[in-house]
């Protein structure tokens, strides 16, 4: 339940937060409530397994639970809690995953299919203006992991080119290589899902 | 300049870097400006991608995580069940069960207790106690658990094939809740008069039939019963 002023309306959310930092459980509540959609969709998009980015949701709401009183106001707390959850991720990814999927190795690889193709028909501007999200998203799931990061730390979360080499532990450029080619392998899923329809 | 090279710098010309020779190819190539559109309206779309939502019982794992942790207060209710529940991995299926679990499990150990006689629990006079213990006690106690042995036996006997991995998942904070409910039974049998030893006895017959309950409802639940 979420903590209300006595006239049923939302505390505003620094209230909530100066409540979670003096050890409120309903405020903590609170605060997973409001943010618990984005932090569980950026854990799905990095992870691309719905159990895993449950656990990882978890783990970044336990470390919101442990670190909320060093919280200082300094970033928008939606900023503070996202970039705790990115690195919870990443974290997670860098004992079991990152090992597997080697950024160097995704990066320098000319897979098949990655150029732009020149396909009969396929000059119709199909993917402009009312690009399905839906799609997108289902398209996003099937980028290789390392393609995968890089796409959404920058264009579903923002991040620039040189705080993801720091994360990821790699180049600026592999970085805007990475992207630019995970781009282009969306841009064929999104056309090949077009065409079965 | 030909579509292959211009095609290695469109990633640039999206994060804004001014390339004039890949500007003067674009204004001759049809192919080259669709791609680029969709390119940009790749990554236009995915700033406004829809959120996702989490299993609806993560709040109750991450609640119960805290509580083991010291990092909430333990609420009423809490305690063991809730270390077992975030440890089960995320079902969506069985979150309708679940609530209606924690209702019947209410249920369920709330009769024996409710049919206890108020006498059995604060009697008056210490030869009453000594009738009532010998009486009372060990009929609440077996009734109980025969009761709970009836419950365990008919959920074993209904669980479906596809119950197995659920099963696999309770069973083991099953066996320790049995081997604490043996272990403090034997206790009580030494000193029937250990109140907190009873105390605790009814509690883990509440963590079992709770246990239970979860499994028969998973089952009925699936299988639309």
């Amino acid at each position: 339940m979420s903590p209300k002023k006595t006239d049923g309306s939302e505390l505003p959310e620094s209230v909530t937060i100066r409540r979670a930092q003096q050890g409120d459980a309903e405020a903590f509540e609170d605060l997973y409530r409001r943010h618990k959609g984005r932090v569980y969709s950026l854990c799905l998009r990095m992870l691309g397994n719905a159990a895993e980015a449950d656990d990882m949701t978890q783990e970044a709401f336990l470390q919101l639970f442990r670190k909320i009183h060093t919280f200082r106001g300094e970033s928008a707390f939606s900023t503070w809690l996202h970039r705790l959850s990115v690195n919870v991720v990443l974290m997670h990814l860098r004992r079991k995953v990152l090992p597997q999927i080697s950024l160097d190795e995704t990066i320098e690889t000319d897979e098949p299919g990655e150029g732009v193709k020149r396909e009969p028909g396929a000059e119709d501007p199909l993917l402009v203006g009312s690009l399905d999200r839906v799609a997108l998203d289902d398209a996003i799931e099937q980028l290789p992991p390392g393609y995968r990061l890089v796409f959404v730390l920058h264009d579903v979360e923002g991040f620039e080119h040189n705080e993801i080499a720091v994360m990821l532990g790699c180049s600026i450029g592999n970085s805007k290589s990475q992207l630019h080619k995970a781009r282009l392998r969306l841009r064929g899923f999104l056309r090949q899902a077009r065409r079965k329809k | 300049m030909h579509c292959r090279e211009f095609e290695t710098l469109s990633g640039a010309l999206l994060e804004g870097e001014a390339h004039p020779e890949a500007y003067a190819h674009l204004a001759s190539c049809r192919h080259c400006r669709l791609v680029l559109d969709e390119l940009g309206a790749i990554e236009r779309a995915a700033r406004s991608l829809p959120l996702h939502e989490p299993s609806p019982r993560l709040w109750d794992r991450i609640e119960a995580a805290a509580v083991a942790e010291g990092l909430l207060p333990d609420p009423a209710g809490w305690g063991w069940f809730g270390m077992a529940v975030s440890w089960l991995p995320a079902r969506p299926a069985f979150a309708g069960a679940l609530a209606l679990m924690l209702l019947l499990a209410t249920g369920l150990v709330s009769y024996p207790i409710m049919d206890l006689p108020v006498a059995a629990v604060v009697p008056a006079d210490p030869i009453e106690v000594a009738q009532s213990e010998l009486v009372q006690e060990p009929s609440y106690d077996s009734r109980y658990r025969v009761h709970l042995d009836r419950v365990e036996e008919r959920v074993l006997d209904e669980s479906s094939p596809q119950e197995a991995e659920f099963r696999q998942l309770v069973a083991r904070p099953m066996e320790v809740v049995d081997d604490a409910i043996q272990q403090t039974a034997s206790q009580l049998d030494e000193h029937p008069d250990d109140s907190l030893a009873r105390e605790e006895l009814h509690r883990l017959y509440q963590q079992k039939a709770t246990v239970l309950q979860a499994m028969a409802e998973s089952s009925w639940y699936r299988d639309g019963r």
